[in-house]
């Protein structure tokens, strides 16, 4: 009942919030250049986006940031750092080195064409960088007065909405006694997602934002979250090309080498961009999303000059755990002791609160990293401290990881290029005692041809909190394996690309009581005949080892599961302003002696988007059909700006959604979304407190975002 | 111990990398994983007969490869090929394995141009296998065939079938010697880099890839890179080749066995 009438109020005030802005734009003057900006940056975002294979929730935030600053103010060629160029994610290392060394050799570039004539660019790649980046005589920068940042600075504001239209079992109706009885029966809350986020930036040089979070379920300015939202993020960050040249206070990221010792946020590992299983690192960022775990609290300082820097960092915040006892120990300290860590961010239920906030995490360290145009060589290191013992409740397969109160990661960081050879790696050392390593090298064999080659090897008993490195497990330990990847332009029209991963776990894993080990094989051969039309085959076969839990024996045994991806994706412009793309994909799924399970999805995409037009379209109806949840299918879908998904298809069923944009006036858009799942082998979704007593699943979004 | 070793080393070696089928031979080869069936080689003689057809003068050769570390796991190979006017003949011979358990063929080659971009070739070979004690050897025939095509100025594509007649080494559970297909290209993408690829069918079996690169790096040295699936390997390879001699180095690596080194010298007429 309560949650028919929240739906009603919700569409009313939709309705009227329509209205205004309609009227509001009544007189407004549509900008051409704002519909290509957009397109531009969100075609960047999915060309790297469809190269990730899984992942429900993404944050390319900050790569959406930087598109959009670098298209306001495109990066001059003739006066720019590596770093720039590479926080782009379009360039690779040699065309970065080759356009500094074309610099180098020939003086300034007079116009941007010249940049055909760069060693390993491609008209490809230019196409892609175009948007963000110029050629002009270098010029030195000039000296801003706070009045002015304030006057030239932009606002960027974010609210969103959203809601499932089907009750959840967690927001049933229930009686009090029962509720009495098992309080975490039902959400405190209600059932949307309220989502807003402000963000003030002067160029690149000053930042400052607040993100603000309510998750479904979770109450609001009421009860539990009398504060208002349950969570909050904000960040001041300063950044120039003086002595002191990142600075931030508040939730930041830190990213350092090939993500060993320390890399918090986004990060690629094998996709079908096979060459971007390299690392490259960005230093101090600061954080404007909603992971309630993957960042730094407190604050951190890069001082230094263009070659030898100094970053210095501490993070203290208080995180989620499970705690299983506080005693008081003889000198009256108390001494909690936890379980597990809680990493999901919700905090719906009695019990889920009772966890949140439980034990303050502290991390602080330091990198000192000196650079030259050819490379660089950091150092890092990284304490983290609980004022809790963690006694985590270990299994024989996980008994090596962390376990204790304080862990110390000292790693040491390099990358050379040395004519077409780029050679990058860290090697990194727990506290324990335990080692981890990784070894690569890019080559630019030919402007056609490159090539990968990574070697790992990660103890089983290393142990980081904060890496995030190229791994094919969950985490770098217990584990080894040499990766291979290459891209081949065969001619203007077609592409390859191709990995090939040999990986070995020595120790025991979840679900996998033996030592194991496994390969990944990844081929893409793309065909794109004209600048509107892109074809694609893509084939990926992944073989690990599982238990076999069918044997009727006692002793279980693991055996090989092989899952094999088979994808056809095309998409073309069918009209100046109508963008249709189709995939369909079949994924083999086997356990040796086991029969194949077998998944397939096919989807249609419309896109509509007319220049002087101030409303733009995505649809997407997909057909799916898989025998389990382990022949499941993932596809990306386009969303809201700034909320990126890519859910994983299964069961057998449908999906509609319509994303559409309304650009309302100039600094003013608007977004509505409507998603559907709909089951056909089922009467009910989900399990728990998410269930739903109907075979479909509807959601709305309603974003707004006002910038000024 | 050993032996234990050796039998398990044996019966992987048997079942995954069917030596019959895919002798192993030429460091350039095995530096790009065996990816060579569009290859031009003095050692196509044992992977490709076509790719003989374009050798203008004297060749032979001498291959070595040890397997896991095994003494008993030996492979010596050896090529001799002859262009006779627009023809090529040649001879291979093959041994693997060691006293109580011996692989052993001779083959004799023939390929010719077929017009300016195709060329044929074909190869009759006996094989004996030696078991130790009162077991005693069996023997049988082979024959094999392939062809190379010049698509373009870069690529050119290339099968081969081996014993597509099924040759039977004894009566007994009618072992008979492995038959493959296999059928791939080679990309002269510039005069410094060579990609292979080629995917392969053992009858009754799986479909399995290789790709391999060679990249000549400067002059005399050649580096090459190889993987593979159906037996899945890595390989690694390092060739100097002057006027009328040419070192080949490669090893491969298997995840539970192991690295096997190979070394060949081959040398040509000038």
């Amino acid at each position: 009942m309560r949650n028919k009438l929240g739906r009603h109020t919700v569409l009313k005030w939709g309705a009227l919030l329509v209205l205004v802005l309609v009227v509001i734009r009544a007189q407004s003057q549509e900008s051409r250049d704002e519909i290509v900006r957009q397109r531009i940056i969100e075609q960047r975002i999915e060309i790297i986006a469809e190269g990730l294979e899984e992942g429900d929730e993404l944050d390319f935030t900050t790569l959406f940031d930087d598109l959009n600053y670098y298209y306001d103010r495109k990066i001059n060629l003739n006066r720019c750092s590596p770093e720039e160029l590479r926080s782009l994610y379009l360039l690779t290392e040699f065309q970065i080195q080759g356009l500094f060394d074309h610099i180098e050799k020939y003086g300034q570039l007079k116009e941007i064409w010249e940049l055909q004539a760069v060693k390993n660019w491609d008209q490809y790649t230019i196409l892609n960088v175009l948007p963000f980046v110029t050629v002009k005589p270098p010029s030195e920068l000039e000296r801003v007065t706070l009045k002015e940042i304030f006057k030239e600075g932009k606002h960027d504001l974010f609210l969103r909405y959203q809601d499932v239209l089907e009750e959840r079992q967690g927001y049933a109706p229930i009686s009090p006694e029962e509720l009495a009885e098992n309080p975490n029966r039902r959400y405190l809350g209600s059932s949307y997602r309220a989502y807003a986020r402000y963000r003030f930036t002067y160029g690149r040089n000053i930042s400052f934002g607040i993100t603000a979070e309510k998750d479904p379920g979770e109450e609001f300015f009421k009860g539990t979250q009398k504060q208002g939202f349950d969570y909050y993020s904000s960040h001041l960050y300063y950044e120039n090309n003086t002595f002191v040249r990142r600075a931030v206070v508040g939730d930041y990221q830190l990213q350092f080498g090939q993500g060993l010792t320390l890399w918090s946020g986004l990060a690629f590992g094998k996709s079908a961009d096979a060459l971007n299983a390299k690392r490259t690192e960005i230093g101090i960022r600061p954080y404007t999303s909603v992971d309630e775990n993957l960042f730094l609290r407190g604050g951190a300082v890069t001082i230094g000059g263009e070659r030898l820097q100094w970053t210095n960092f501490y993070s203290s915040k208080h995180i989620d755990a499970n705690i299983v006892s506080t005693s008081d120990s003889v000198d009256t300290e108390q001494l909690t002791t936890i379980s597990s860590f809680q990493l999901s961010g919700f905090h719906r239920t009695p019990g889920e609160l009772q966890d949140k906030d439980a034990i303050r995490e502290t991390y602080y360290g330091s990198n000192l990293t000196y650079k030259t145009r050819r490379g660089q060589i950091g150092l890092t290191a990284l304490i983290s401290e609980y004022d809790a013992n963690i006694n985590r409740n270990l299994q024989l397969y996980n008994q090596f990881e962390f376990n204790s109160k304080s862990n110390q990661v000292i790693g040491l960081n390099y990358s050379r290029t040395i004519k077409n050879v780029n050679l990058f790696g860290e090697v990194s050392r727990s506290e324990n005692g335990a080692w981890a390593t990784i070894n690569g090298a890019l080559v630019a064999l030919d402007p056609r041809v490159s090539m990968i080659a990574i070697y790992r090897n990660y103890a089983r008993k290393f142990q980081n909190q904060l890496a995030n490195t190229f791994v094919e497990g969950t985490r770098p330990a217990n584990e080894s394996g040499i990766y291979v990847g290459g891209q081949f332009k065969i001619n203007r029209q077609w592409t390859a690309t191709t990995y090939a991963d040999f990986f070995r776990f020595r120790w025991l894993r979840f679900q996998t009581d033996a030592p194991s080990a496994g390969r990944d094989f990844l081929t893409q051969l793309n065909y794109k005949p004209s600048r509107n039309k892109e074809f694609y085959l893509r084939y990926r076969s992944r073989t690990r080892d599982r238990n076999a839990g069918f044997l009727d024996v006692d002793i279980t045994t693991p055996l090989p599961v092989n899952q094999q991806n088979f994808r056809i994706n095309t998409s073309f412009l069918a009209h100046p302003n109508i963008k249709l793309k189709s995939r369909a994909e079949l994924v083999l799924f086997q356990q040796e002696g086991q029969p194949i399970e077998r998944g397939f999805l096919l989807y249609q995409d419309l896109v509509f988007k007319k220049i002087q037009f101030p409303v733009s379209m995505s649809l997407r109806y997909a057909l799916f059909y898989t025998d389990s949840y382990n022949a499941r299918i993932y596809a990306y879908e386009s969303d809201v700006l700034y909320a990126f998904s890519i859910p994983a298809y299964f069961s057998r069923g449908s999906r509609f959604y319509v994303t559409m944009k309304y650009k309302v006036k100039r600094g003013v858009d608007l977004w509505l979304r409507y998603a559907r799942w709909h089951y056909d082998d089922r009467q009910v979704i989900s399990s728990g407190l998410e269930q739903i007593n109907a075979p479909h699943r509807s959601e709305i979004k309603v974003q707004l975002r006002l910038r000024f | 111990m050993r032996s234990i070793l050796l039998i398990i080393a044996l019966l992987f070696t048997q079942s995954i990398f069917a030596q019959d089928a895919f002798p192993s031979s030429g460091g350039r080869f095995e530096g790009v994983n065996g990816a060579g069936v569009a290859l031009q080689d003095t050692w196509s003689i044992m992977q490709n007969q076509a790719g003989l057809a374009r050798q203008e003068q004297f060749s032979a050769g001498a291959f070595l490869q040890n397997r896991f570390g095994l003494s008993e796991l030996t492979v010596l190979s050896l090529a001799v090929v002859k262009p006779i006017q627009n023809q090529v003949v040649g001879l291979s011979i093959n041994t693997y394995g060691f006293q109580n358990y011996r692989r052993s063929r001779v083959g004799l080659a023939y390929a010719r141009k077929l017009g300016e971009d195709l060329d044929v070739g074909l190869q009759m070979a006996f094989h004996q296998v030696q078991l130790g004690g009162t077991y005693g050897t069996s023997n049988t025939f082979t024959v094999e065939g392939g062809f190379r095509y010049q698509l373009n100025e870069e690529i050119a594509v290339a099968a081969h079938i081996f014993n597509p007649n099924r040759s039977q080494l004894s009566d007994f559970n009618s072992e008979s010697i492995p038959s493959v297909i296999r059928t791939g290209i080679s990309w002269e993408v510039s005069k410094k880099v060579l990609i292979l690829a080629e995917v392969h069918q053992v009858f009754d079996g799986k479909v399995g890839v290789r790709t391999g690169l060679e990249y000549h790096a400067v002059e005399p040295l050649y580096i090459r890179l190889g993987a593979g699936s159906r037996p899945d390997l890595f390989s690694f390879g390092l060739g100097y080749a002057w006027n009328r001699l040419s070192i080949d180095v490669a090893a491969s690596y298997e995840q539970i066995l192991g690295v096997q080194p190979m070394l060949s010298l081959t040398y040509h007429a000038e």
